[in-house]
């Protein structure tokens, strides 16, 4: 039991980061495959993680947008018009209380989430938790384990998710795996969530409005 | 899809069947995959069989199908939810009070009818959010603020008949105070407006809140005695200046003059932002330094010698954390005063504010800057923008998993009594919730300052986490219980809970035999008889569903 502001302060999250690089200024060249069928990729900027997620989806052919910590301005100025203009697919590596926030913001266009992955870091690597239909995710993450994890995720968001991902709202299940990244990762724990915002398949419209 | 209690299946199915031929089936939802999204995230019976749920969920566009929706209700005795976009985490969210509930959601209703700068008001409909009403003032260019909560994502008709409020003028920041008029969907589907809306070719619903007879309109916040279809809010007229003062005091004792002073300027119109009461010596951060703080690292931990100073202030010695704060320069006490007006005005209101401070021995001030409005793009970043009529969900970015948060919580449910504005009920209350929380192994943090909110009164709110563990949450919710007893005991209520504790909070309004509850159900007696709308909301049961 604490004050409203103190509980809030005992729970904040120093979401301290590695400072990043600018998510949506990469310096590495933008590969050469077609457009994704991701229209957004959005990452926080306070995550060390986030800079290789969005590097490899930028160089997916996919516009990043970076926020720190509060995604106000960025739903508010970009998000939210999008949205209502059309339903575009938006994929993001954030903390919990932002893709908790999204979602809900986006079930007010219909929206829903259609993959979500918990990566929870921790001094011994990170642990990987994924809703729906990941086993080729896993086995990437299982089969170079010390490689940056936000890549893998990004190329299979990229490459393998519109077949095995985009049907819905995902089930949850118990699919884990680990990766050791402590080579480019900052110590400490942290809990991140990769996701994707769309229009379930088929389209309709969704409770929630 | 599930039934509601007491309803036939293929009752139900009619309901459904009408429902649809009203708003279209588009608009109906009875998959449980849609019907989930209206459960409450933050529910405090989280995975528990008690967890509240709704059966369906239909979302009318227009109020012609509200009122058709509440008849058919009545046909088939089919209890309804109205929620307006049932964003008041913490406080229920969109689950019904009572299980089996149809939501109505009135998210589509989102129209903004009427905003005028001329007389700084407008009129929405439910639907509309705080950031819509944002977005289309910076839009037109219009001169006006409206004060929104933290996060700023409800909708503004829901938050004022939750009885909410925001962080700007006092009269503004009282969400249900700001409202002028509203259009109601009785119970019976029939419609009706409040103050000069009954009057009609009047222009002036949104300029004479009363009207003539009766002024009716708190009966239908906290209430179920009908659907809210259309509101006016005044808007405050956007200040050419913001100040802000600080009054720094060394002595405990010292509070004891502090709040008298702070009613007294704050009741005469001189100060008139939200003060903000913080404490240095006990690590009780100001909203703004607080902000600060999410921006930045956290603090490293009070040196042990502070630590044990404070510990002993909690137990009634205060002469060494005093003491330490004199070494260190640290104040006891602050109080940042806030003016929205006029550069000179405000200017001169911080130097009255000084004289009658200035009574209190050894009180230091520090001026604050001057804000020419509207801010700057580089002001926002240094500001906490609700405190400016700016909505923000920041609120969201505070609660992963991080190195200093090893344990996040799922969410959180907000214990909020009211107590009187004055230092003895600071320090008593302190006292009382801090032995509840020894006998009941709540994690607690030291002493704590309540929230300035509302003009009059002031309000502490504590947070509760709700999480994933059953157990953990059977132990909160017991010792919730506890608290709205001890408070009571106390003469301190809640002034809003979540569904689970309404009950038990209305109870303690208890004056001559639950009169006032008698009242509540002598009024939904009349007007509800069927007991469709929002049974149970905030302790007010129909007939069939009341306990003896």
């Amino acid at each position: 039991m604490a004050t409203r502001r103190d509980f809030v302060s005992s729970t904040v999250a120093a979401l301290l980061g590695a400072g990043g690089a600018r998510a949506s200024q990469p310096t590495s060249a933008r590969l050469t495959s077609p457009v994704s069928h991701i229209d957004t990729a959005i990452v926080d900027s306070c995550f060390h993680e986030c800079r290789h997620f969005a590097e490899t989806m930028y160089r997916g052919g996919v516009p990043i947008r970076s926020f720190k910590r509060d995604v106000t301005q960025l739903w508010f100025t970009e998000l939210h018009p999008s949205w209502q203009s059309s339903q575009s697919t938006v994929a993001g590596l954030t903390s919990y209380g932002t893709l908790f926030c999204l979602e809900r913001l986006a079930w007010d266009h219909g929206m829903r989430i259609v993959y979500r992955a918990k990566h929870a870091r921790s001094p011994r690597g990170t642990i990987h938790e994924f809703s729906g239909n990941a086993d080729s995710l896993v086995a990437r993450i299982c089969t170079a384990p010390f490689n940056p994890w936000p890549h893998h995720v990004a190329r299979w968001l990229l490459q393998d998710w519109p077949v095995s991902g985009a049907a819905g709202n995902p089930p949850p299940t118990n699919l884990r795996c680990q990766s050791r990244t402590d080579r480019f990762t900052p110590t400490g724990s942290v809990q991140l969530y990769s996701w994707v915002i769309a229009l379930p398949q088929p389209t309709r419209f969704c409770a929630a409005i | 899809m599930r039934t509601p209690p007491g309803i036939s299946p293929s009752d139900f199915s009619a309901a459904l069947e009408q429902f649809a031929r009203v708003c279209t089936s588009q608009w109906v939802f009875t998959k449980d995959e849609d019907v989930d999204l209206y459960k409450d995230p933050f529910s405090p019976f989280l995975g528990e069989p008690d967890e509240r749920w709704a059966s369906a969920a239909v979302a009318p566009g227009e109020v012609e199908q509200v009122q058709e929706i509440v008849r058919i209700a009545n046909r088939y005795r089919v209890p309804l939810y109205p929620i307006s976009t049932g964003r008041n985490l913490g406080y229920g969210g969109s689950a019904p009070a009572y299980s089996g509930c149809v939501v109505v959601d009135l998210k589509r209703m989102n129209r903004i009818l009427d905003v005028s700068e001329d007389n700084a008001s407008c009129l929405v409909e439910p639907g509309v959010s705080y950031f819509d009403l944002y977005r289309h003032i910076q839009e037109h260019h219009l001169k006006v603020w409206v004060d929104v909560p933290d996060p700023g994502w409800g909708s503004l008709i829901g938050n004022a008949l939750d009885r909410g409020g925001g962080y700007t003028r006092p009269q503004f920041r009282n969400h249900f105070d700001a409202h002028c008029g509203m259009e109601v969907v009785l119970p019976s589907g029939e419609l009706l407006r409040t103050g000069m809306g009954a009057l009609p070719g009047a222009k002036t619903w949104q300029q004479y809140k009363s009207g003539f007879g009766p002024w009716i309109d708190g009966i239908f916040s906290q209430s179920n005695f009908g659907i809210v279809t259309k509101m006016g809010f005044w808007l405050m007229p956007e200040p050419e200046a913001y100040l802000t003062g600080m009054v720094l005091a060394a002595k405990r004792d010292d509070l004891h003059r502090l709040v008298p002073l702070l009613n007294h300027v704050e009741n005469s119109g001189v100060t008139n932002g939200m003060p903000d009461l913080g404490s240095p010596l006990l690590g009780i951060l100001s909203i703004e330094e607080y902000a600060k703080f999410m921006e930045d690292r956290p603090q490293p931990p009070p040196d042990p010698e502070l630590a044990s100073l404070q510990d002993r202030a909690e137990a009634g010695d205060p002469s060494g954390l005093e003491a330490y704060g004199t070494r260190k320069g640290m104040a006891y006490w602050t109080f940042k005063l806030k003016f929205f007006g006029p550069a000179k005005a405000i200017a001169a209101q911080w130097d009255y504010c000084k004289e009658k401070f200035s009574e209190i021995h050894g009180v230091r001030f520090e001026d604050g800057p001057l804000i020419r409005l509207p801010l700057s793009e580089e002001q926002r970043k240094n500001v906490h923008w609700p405190e400016f009529g700016i909505p923000t969900l920041n609120m969201f970015s505070i609660g992963a998993r991080s190195s200093t948060n090893s344990t996040p919580t799922h969410g959180h449910m907000w214990f909020s009594p009211i107590i009187p504005r004055d230092a003895a009920s600071i320090f008593e209350a302190n006292r009382v919730f801090a032995a509840a929380a020894r006998e009941f192994s709540l994690p607690i943090l030291r002493f704590s300052l309540p929230a300035t909110y509302w003009e009059r009164a002031f309000i502490f709110i504590f947070g509760f986490p709700v999480t994933e563990d059953v157990a953990t949450n059977r132990k909160n919710r017991a010792a919730f219980y506890k608290l709205i007893d001890i408070a009571g005991e106390h003469g301190w209520g809640e002034y809003r809970t979540a569904p689970a504790y309404q009950d038990a909070c209305m109870s303690k309004y208890s004056f001559n035999n639950h009169a006032l509850l008698r009242f509540h159900e002598t009024i939904k007696d009349a007007i509800d008889p069927n007991g469709v709308v929002s049974p149970g909301r905030y302790g007010i049961w129909p007939k069939h569903l009341r306990k003896s």
